[in-house]
């Protein structure tokens, strides 16, 4: 049963195509961590194993508990005065619990038991298609979000609002209420930007406001701003390495010279999409893109075929979600969007973030395998079916 | 239902996926030539090589400007900006309580620190006052010397950040990091004397065991460049035997003159941003800008004015630079390119000579009792004992070469360098003009020759025809267009032929020359002379005077073509000035039958517009103004022949020598400075000085020479008498070209 044939398996072919191509350029980037990495590519896909036995009901049931306790450990990381044996900092940010065997990302299991818990809660339920009823889950949301936002971990924390809006969008939320609440994330977006760029030619001639702000940077260069710096010199290096790729990229030997002598930071990690592009080229960016195209897709496509709702609406918010992270993982390199630390899922170094990706196939893997329940109202079809159930 | 949202959710990501297509497109195929040129560059490094500036010599081979290597002191930008101490307590007050430093809140980790910081800021302190010393001057300078270099880096990091903001056309994603300039050395003291860098070297040392000390690690000592002048100071010793007989004396005088050829050698100064702006430096490096390795950086020395600044892009030379890659240690030289040398057309000995007989201690420019009748009548007039103001120009008439030429008062380097408002700000001596060629006076009687010879060739006189001086031209008039006889002894001339004319310097009949000329011919024949045009001389103060301009003659009402502006302009005065460089080369043009061959400071390299051209004189128009000045200096009627007011002493003394000559004094309006501090000099402002200037120009010829060789100009501004101040002044001169050998 668990390996029957059903498009979970292109969604997994298509995440070992990423890992392998990650692995490359990650050794592209610094050999050491390839390996490092290669390691916890058989740990992954035993925990994906395992994941894929669970029962779909328990997983279901266990999901609040799980967000619960996800909920807990945030608030670990936010409560000022951790000894920093448990909770030692990175480049000013307190996201990682020390579990000695390897460090642990809290946030990046909520993501995953709030899609569970969230389809969990809406299996069944029709009043989302109320604006009050919509507006809920969207303010529960808040709560890990504000949580994720004080470790600071701005990326992390974006990947929710467009996993819920997905499984909303999904499981039949009106698209009057969604479209005001897409224009309204729109109107914040645009009025921040607005105010940034009060004129329009703004960067041709330096106004008032911007020389202050010149004037208030010198005095800032006195004092510490790596931090700021950092994300200036790092977009600017990654398009650069990455326009440098031109259509067929260097190949190994001489991306690695110019990768190592323009010291991308965090080349092997949220910066290896520059690296695939500098030793691919567009030819390579391109297949990319399309094989998480191919991964989203499929993951629709077992949400499609799937009977039970709660499976439906979860495939569709990892679909969202992981899609999402890579978006704004490619798209930051790009110059798109402003830098915030996220990885690109299946690609980038680290265990734990490929460890979650994997768990996330494991799970959907789980649902696509799941025998079609004979008697089974179809789900979140309120335009004709409503009145046969009620 | 369902399968239609999830279509939708399809049509959102290939939307998303296409903007990623779009952009990957846009960099990689649209921007990527550039930006592969641009992630390459990171694999080279460039040093660049600095060249050495051009010697300047005399024309005998002196050298008068040199690079010298010297030792600059160099302090890293942090200890410049005192952050030093910062970071310093910040490391002491960390290893101090590195156990509870997370505990420490901010403002008791801030407290902790400014308290460390003293000993810190005290080393410092120190060690910006043993810099004052070495550099022999006070803290306030140090100060802003500091300012500058703190202003210059944090200039260059902002620019870095507008350049990143321009990139990602999003302010937000830049900031003012750290540019390479804030973690290097910069320069607060150049050219060291070698015992300061000795006793410094020695403080380095010692900050490596002496924790007391340390803050002379942030020194280092760098081999740099400074130009040095060897010959701006010389002594020079004068024989007064031919002095007039109050100054006059057996006993030589020897005087250190300097600030010799100052005003036409030029120093360096820093550049200004304009330098920058006008020749940026340029690496190649980056693909946006053009390589000129002999673009100006800042802190880079250009030439402030004289030869320094007019010869700067032939002095300069161009920077070298050496790009390693660092991939395969490959190395690309660019060899410096030295910057040419160049010599000058100046005599240095004769110059130091020049300007001892011009320096007041000697006492010929300064006023004397037999200078004028009425000394004291008028109190803005030079008092007895002041020193003068003038310029003196001698030229070798074959080749039109500038051998010396000196103006008063003058500059010398160590005034410039200790106490430089003393030349900078001195409204009414203004010792920074180069009066040998960025000044221009009245000429006065010195033209009588120049019109005479014109006024020949155009047929306006014949060869022996007369004008009878009756003391004033107009028949009824008698205050205007007067003789200068008339006005003092109420006398006439009488009936004078051309040289004698000149001999006496009759007014009356060069009023009438320039009546009969015109004043557009006068004009012509002046401009001929080179006179109201910059002739190229080689330096950037030279002026082009006055002249009314040709073009304008036509034009209704336009200024100096009028029949008193002729009038006038026959005897050298109304609307036109001259630099006493145009005067001697207008002489050596009359001395060389009529050949215009521009004056020049530079020997080699040489200008190649640089052509003779002839006037086309009459040559026995020429014959006559020689004549004239002949007489002038050598008959007993001749106004340049003796000092009235010193019982007929002969001015020109000079043994073994053939002189002629003409003196002149001119009326220049009165001497006004901006008193009222509104930029400008109007009716306004105070008169500060008033008078005559006195001119005498002299040609000389040695016993042995078949033709004239050498015109002396001497102009001494609102001195008087031409003949009696500036005539002993030329006297002088001639003795010194004998000493020098040039007879």
């Amino acid at each position: 049963m668990i390996f029957s044939l059903h498009p979970g398996w292109f969604a997994l072919a298509a995440a070992l195509v990423l890992t392998v191509i990650g692995i490359m350029a990650i050794g592209t980037a610094s050999a050491e961590y390839a390996e490092v990495q290669l390691r916890w590519v058989p740990v992954s896909l035993i925990v994906m194993f395992m994941v894929m036995l669970v029962p779909v009901k328990q997983i279901g049931r266990s999901s609040s508990i799980l967000l619960g306790l996800c909920l807990v450990l945030l608030l670990i990381l936010v409560i000022p005065g951790m000894p920093t044996w448990l909770v030692p900092p990175r480049n000013g940010a307190r996201c990682w619990i020390n579990l000695h065997v390897m460090n642990f990302q809290p946030s990046e299991l909520t993501k995953i038991a709030f899609v569970l818990a969230i389809a969990w809660y809406l299996r069944y339920r029709d009043n989302y298609r109320t604006l009050l009823g919509m507006l809920l889950p969207f303010i529960f949301m808040l709560l890990p979000v504000a949580m994720i936002l004080k470790q600071p971990d701005l990326g992390m924390s974006l990947l929710f609002a467009p996993a819920l809006f997905a499984m909303l969008v999904a499981a039949g939320a009106r698209m009057s209420h969604l479209s005001a609440l897409a224009g309204l994330a729109v109107m914040a977006v645009v009025l921040n930007i607005a105010i940034i760029y009060t004129l329009p030619n703004s960067m041709q001639v330096l106004k008032p406001h911007q020389i202050n702000r010149i004037k208030s940077m010198i005095s800032q260069a006195q004092g510490d701003n790596r931090y700021i710096k950092d994300i200036g010199y790092q977009q600017d290096k990654a398009m650069t390495l990455i326009g440098a790729g031109r259509l067929e990229g260097y190949g190994t030997g001489q991306s690695r010279t110019i990768i190592a002598f323009n010291r991308l930071p965090e080349s092997h990690n949220d910066m290896i999409f520059p690296v695939i592009i500098n030793r691919w080229g567009f030819i390579g960016g391109v297949a990319v893109i399309g094989i998480y195209l191919v991964f989203a897709l499929s993951f629709l496509a077992v949400a499609l075929r799937s009977k039970d709702p709660f499976s439906k609406l979860a495939t569709v918010g990892f679909a969202a979600l992981m899609f999402t992270q890579a978006v704004i993982n490619i798209g930051m390199t790009m110059g798109l969007l402003p830098i915030t630390g996220l990885t690109l899922p299946f690609v980038s170094y680290g265990g734990s973030s490929l460890l979650t990706s994997y768990v996330v196939v494991g799970l959907v893997m789980n649902f696509a395998s799941q025998r079609p329940a004979i008697v089974a109202r179809p789900a979140f079809e309120f335009d004709n079916a409503d009145a046969i159930f009620q | 239902m369902f399968h239609r949202r999830l279509l939708l959710l399809i049509g959102v990501l290939f939307l998303l996926a296409g903007v990623m297509v779009l952009q990957l497109f846009n960099l990689t195929l649209v921007q990527g030539a550039r930006l592969r040129v641009k992630a390459e560059d990171a694999l080279s490094e460039t040093t660049l090589v600095p060249t050495v500036r051009g010697k300047v010599m005399d024309r005998k081979g002196r050298l008068l400007a040199v690079d010298v290597p010297s030792d600059d002191i160099a302090v890293n930008y942090r200890a410049i900006t005192g952050e030093w101490a910062y970071r310093r307590a910040r490391e002491v007050v960390f290893n101090a309580n590195r156990q509870r430093w997370s505990e420490l809140g901010y403002d008791e980790r801030e407290r902790l620190i400014e308290e460390a910081e003293k000993p810190f800021d005290l080393q410092l302190e120190t060690l910006w006052k043993t810099l004052c010393a070495a550099g022999g001057f006070d803290r306030a300078e140090m100060e802003s010397r500091k300012a500058l270099i703190i202003e210059r880096v944090q200039k260059i990091a902002v620019s870095v950040s507008i350049n990143q903001q321009t990139m990602f056309d999003d302010p937000a994603q830049s900031a003012i990091g750290d540019v390479r300039e804030q973690r290097l050395p910069h320069a607060v003291l150049t050219g060291v004397d070698e015992k300061s860098v000795a006793r410094i070297r020695q403080l380095m040392v010692q900050a490596k065991s002496e924790p007391s000390l340390e803050v002379w690690q942030q020194v280092s000592i760098q081999p740099s460049k400074t130009r040095s002048y060897p010959l701006e100071t010389l002594t020079v010793t004068l024989d007064r035997k031919a002095m007039p007989s109050p100054l006059r004396s057996e006993e030589p005088l020897t005087l250190t003159v300097e600030g010799v050829g100052t005003h036409a050698l030029g120093i360096l100064r820093s550049v200004w941003r304009a330098d920058i702006t006008g020749r940026p430096f340029g690496s190649g490096e980056r693909e946006d800008k053009a390589a000129d390795l002999g673009g100006y950086l800042p802190g880079d020395r250009t030439g402030a004015w004289g030869i320094e600044k007019s010869m700067e892009p032939l002095l300069r030379g161009l920077r070298g630079s050496l790009t390693r890659r660092l991939d395969t240690q490959a190395e690309e030289v660019i060899s410096p390119v030295p910057g040419q040398d160049v010599t000058l057309t100046l005599d240095i000995a004769l110059q130091a000579r020049v300007q001892a007989i011009m320096d007041a201690r000697t006492g010929l420019m300064k006023v004397q009792e037999w200078n004028s009748k009425d000394l004291s009548d008028n109190p803005l007039r030079p008092q007895l004992g002041e020193p003068l103001n003038g310029a003196a120009v001698v030229i070798d008439i074959a080749t039109g070469e500038v051998l010396a030429a000196v103006s008063m008062p003058g500059m010398p380097l160590k005034t410039l360098r200790e106490d430089p408002d003393k030349i900078l700000k001195d409204q009414i001596n203004r010792p920074y003009i180069n009066r040998a060629v960025g000044q221009a006076f009245q000429p006065g009687s010195t033209v009588k020759p120049l019109v005479l010879a014109a006024a020949v060739t155009d047929r306006k006189i014949g060869y022996n025809e007369t004008v009878d001086c009756e003391g004033h031209l107009l028949p009824n008039n008698l205050l205007k267009y007067r003789c200068w006889i008339f006005k003092q002894y109420h006398r006439t001339h009488g009936p004078l032929e051309g040289p004698e004319a000149i001999a006496r310097s009759c007014n009356i009949f060069f009023y009438t020359m320039g009546r009969r000329l015109g004043a557009q011919r006068l004009v012509a024949w002046y401009d001929r002379f080179g006179v109201g045009r910059i002739n190229g001389c080689g330096l950037s103060e030279e002026i082009k005077g006055d002249l009314p301009s040709s073009a304008d003659a036509t034009a209704p009402h336009a200024r100096g073509f009028s029949v008193d502006d002729a009038i006038n302009m026959g005897i050298g005065q109304g609307p036109i000035q001259w630099t006493p460089l145009q005067a001697a080369g207008a002489y050596a043009t009359l001395m060389r039958g009529g050949i215009y061959i521009a004056p020049t400071f530079i020997k080699s390299p040489q200008d190649p517009a640089r052509k003779p051209v002839s006037l086309d004189l009459d040559p026995k128009g020429i014959e006559m103004a020689k004549q004239g000045l002949d007489m002038a200096v050598n008959a007993k009627i001749g106004t340049a022949n003796h000092l009235a007011m010193l019982n007929n002493e002969l001015i020109i003394t000079a043994p073994g020598v053939k002189a002629m000559g003409k003196s002149g004094t001119a009326e220049p309006p009165d001497l006004r400075v901006d008193t009222n501090d509104d930029g400008r000099i109007t009716r306004d402002d105070e008169v500060v000085r008033k008078g005559d200037h006195a001119w005498f120009m002299v040609v000389v010829q040695g016993e042995k020479s078949a033709r004239p060789q050498y015109v002396i100009a001497v102009v001494v501004e609102y001195g008087g008498m031409g003949a009696a101040v500036a005539g002993p002044v030329a006297n002088q001169i001639i003795l010194a070209l004998r000493e020098e050998g040039y007879f």
